[in-house]
């Protein structure tokens, strides 16, 4: 469960705020589309519940306390341990293996090394990518990438699974696999939250947050 | 754990940055070693053979018997705080091979007082009152092969029993045919008292307690050399080259930090996305400034290691001997603590970036 009460959010402090007196509640099991035209603040907002950003006013709970405020290293330790990410594109170590990108979702977590492995080349076969796993992103297609992404945020088993546009980079078929990994995981009792400026997905969707 | 393993997969994903990272800290120790150290070990070399010249050693003679210097001497000075061994010698007197007679050359005897030191090595058994030694380069002279033979001179008539190498300060014995003294002989007279102090800085201290403590008819009139002026030499020596070295030490540390905070600097802005994604997955900043430090950690690890092996064949060969291990340990440790404290700056900053404005897409 995660939510925000009275939340306003501003990049500096004489900008324009880019949120503004947002209450919003995200249940756990349940996914929640957020939608809204391009520069509305949909990844901002993905950045603030994901513990990137601090909010400039209001309240963000996790489990009922006030992440907002608390010290870096606390929320370092939250998004390490809860919080599974999936940027636009998929923000992979270009230099690292591909099983290495997704082993890396649980080492900030401190994640047993071979429970881990053997977990992380089961999300890898479950998405259709676990052939070579000593592949380097170089080496395969963004689609696959944006899989592996997911298998790095699913790893730590999050109880929160933020996905920030997504499929916005793929083709009709890769971006079928993301949403049903998606639903999988709302399944599995993660409250998922989806940034998309795509309305016919928000079928998908048990909440839908217009910006 | 996993984080050096992390760290340590950085340093070769980055592999120019950790190559110019180790030569530069294997350039630190190569140039300490070459220079400070090679320094140090000339300080050393010079200073081991000032020690050798006898900084520790005072001579006390009565070279006429103008003062009546005793054998009881011995006793009385070897009791002086500091004093490591003191050893007297009598009148010199000829002998020769009694074999040979007149025919034979004549080497010079005398006797001693006191314990034999550690710097005259006897081969054979030790002579009793009575019986002699010779010296390694009397033997020639005396003209036999084993030392025992039966030994004649002027009032003397001696068997000698064995031989004995002689060392500075009394290097000077291997020419001579020592004689061990008679059993009550503490009215006899000496010709000189060699006295070894503990170290140099008791000289002039244990020289003026002599001249009160000897055992003489007129001790004013004794001759009590002392190497002043070695020891003099010797404090010169030692604190005027390690001083420049010292200056020298930390301009080539100062530079060396520099360069790999440029180095790291560079290393870290390239990565500037690696580390915004590691704080997204929830690296604290603690992590990412563990991260950079154990890159450049590694790679001074492997620079030191390298340096120091090379600085220390240098140093060999130009100086011919080694700086001593402390020192040695002390350069590859300075040299490591030099990288380190010159990746903090880079490793603050990586940890200190925010990650939304690195990774965020337009
Ligand atoms: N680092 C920043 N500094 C100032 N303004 C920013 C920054 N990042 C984004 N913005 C602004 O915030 C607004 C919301 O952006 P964003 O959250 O990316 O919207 P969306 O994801 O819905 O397209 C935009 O007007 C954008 O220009
Ligand atoms: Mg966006």
């Amino acid at each position: 469960m995660i939510a925000v009460s009275e939340l306003a959010f501003s990049y500096h402090s004489n900008a324009p705020p880019v949120l503004t007196d947002l209450s919003v509640a995200f249940p756990a099991g349940d996914t929640t589309v957020v939608t809204g035209p391009s520069g509305c603040g949909k990844s901002t907002l993905l950045y603030v519940l994901g513990l990137m950003l601090r909010p400039t006013a209001g309240r963000l709970e996790i489990n009922g306390a006030d992440a907002a405020t608390l010290p870096d290293a606390e929320r370092s330790g939250l998004r390490a341990e809860r919080i599974g990410f999936v940027f636009q594109d998929a923000v992979l170590d270009p230099t690292r293996t591909i099983i290495d990108n997704v082993l890396e979702g649980g080492l900030y977590a401190g994640i047993n090394p071979s429970t881990a492995r053997s977990r992380a080349l089961d999300l890898l076969r479950w998405f259709g990518v676990e052939e070579r796993p000593n592949r380097r992103p170089g080496e395969i297609s963004g689609g696959q990438a944006q899989r592996v992404a997911l298998c790095r945020a699913l790893l730590k088993q999050p109880s929160i699974l933020l996905a920030d546009e997504p499929t916005g980079n793929l083709d009709r078929a890769s971006a079928d696999i993301v949403w049903q990994a998606l639903a999988v995981a709302r399944d599995e009792g993660a409250a998922v939250v989806v940034a998309t400026h795509d309305l016919s997905r928000s079928v998908e969707a048990q909440h839908t947050v217009r910006l | 754990m996993a984080l050096v393993s992390e760290g340590a997969a950085i340093a070769r994903s980055q592999l120019v940055a950790t190559t110019v990272t180790a030569l530069v800290v294997a350039a630190v120790c190569g140039v300490i070693f070459a220079t400070v150290g090679q320094s140090a070990a000339t300080v050393a070399k010079v200073l081991a053979s000032i020690d050798e010249a006898g900084t520790r050693t005072i001579v006390v003679r009565d070279a006429s018997d103008e003062a009546g210097l005793r054998a009881d001497s011995v006793n009385a000075l070897s009791s002086i705080d500091g004093v490591v061994w003191v050893f007297g010698l009598g009148q010199a007197t000829d002998v020769r091979n009694a074999d040979l007679g007149l025919a034979g050359q004549a080497v010079p005897a005398r006797r001693y007082y006191g314990d034999l030191p550690a710097e005259i090595q006897v081969s054979g058994r030790l002579p009793r009152s009575g019986e002699a030694l010779i010296g390694s380069e009397a033997i020639g002279a005396v003209g036999v092969a084993s030392p025992a033979v039966g030994l004649v001179g002027p009032g003397t008539d001696v068997a000698a029993v064995g031989g004995f190498q002689a060392q500075a300060p009394l290097a000077f014995l291997s020419r001579s045919v020592l004689i061990a003294p008679r059993i009550s002989a503490s009215d006899d007279r000496l010709r000189e008292l060699y006295v070894v102090v503990d170290r140099a800085e008791l000289v002039a201290q244990v020289a003026t307690a002599i001249r009160l403590a000897v055992h003489a008819e007129a001790p004013q009139r004794l001759a009590i050399e002392t190497p002043r002026l070695l020891v003099d030499l010797r404090s010169a020596v030692g604190g005027e080259l390690i001083g420049s070295a010292r200056q020298l030490l930390l301009i080539v540390l100062a530079v060396g930090l520099l360069l790999v905070t440029a180095t790291t600097a560079g290393a870290v802005s390239a990565r500037r996305r690696d580390f915004g994604r590691r704080r997204a997955l929830g690296a604290t900043r603690s992590a990412v400034v563990l991260l950079v430090l154990i890159q450049t950690g590694v790679a001074a690890l492997i620079g030191s290691v390298a340096g120091t092996v090379v600085g220390l064949l240098a140093v060999l060969r130009l100086a011919g001997s080694l700086p001593d291990p402390a020192f040695i340990l002390g350069v590859s440790v300075l040299a490591l603590l030099m990288a380190l404290a010159a990746g903090v700056p880079p490793a603050l900053l990586a940890a200190f970036r925010d990650p939304v404005r690195i990774l965020r897409v337009p």
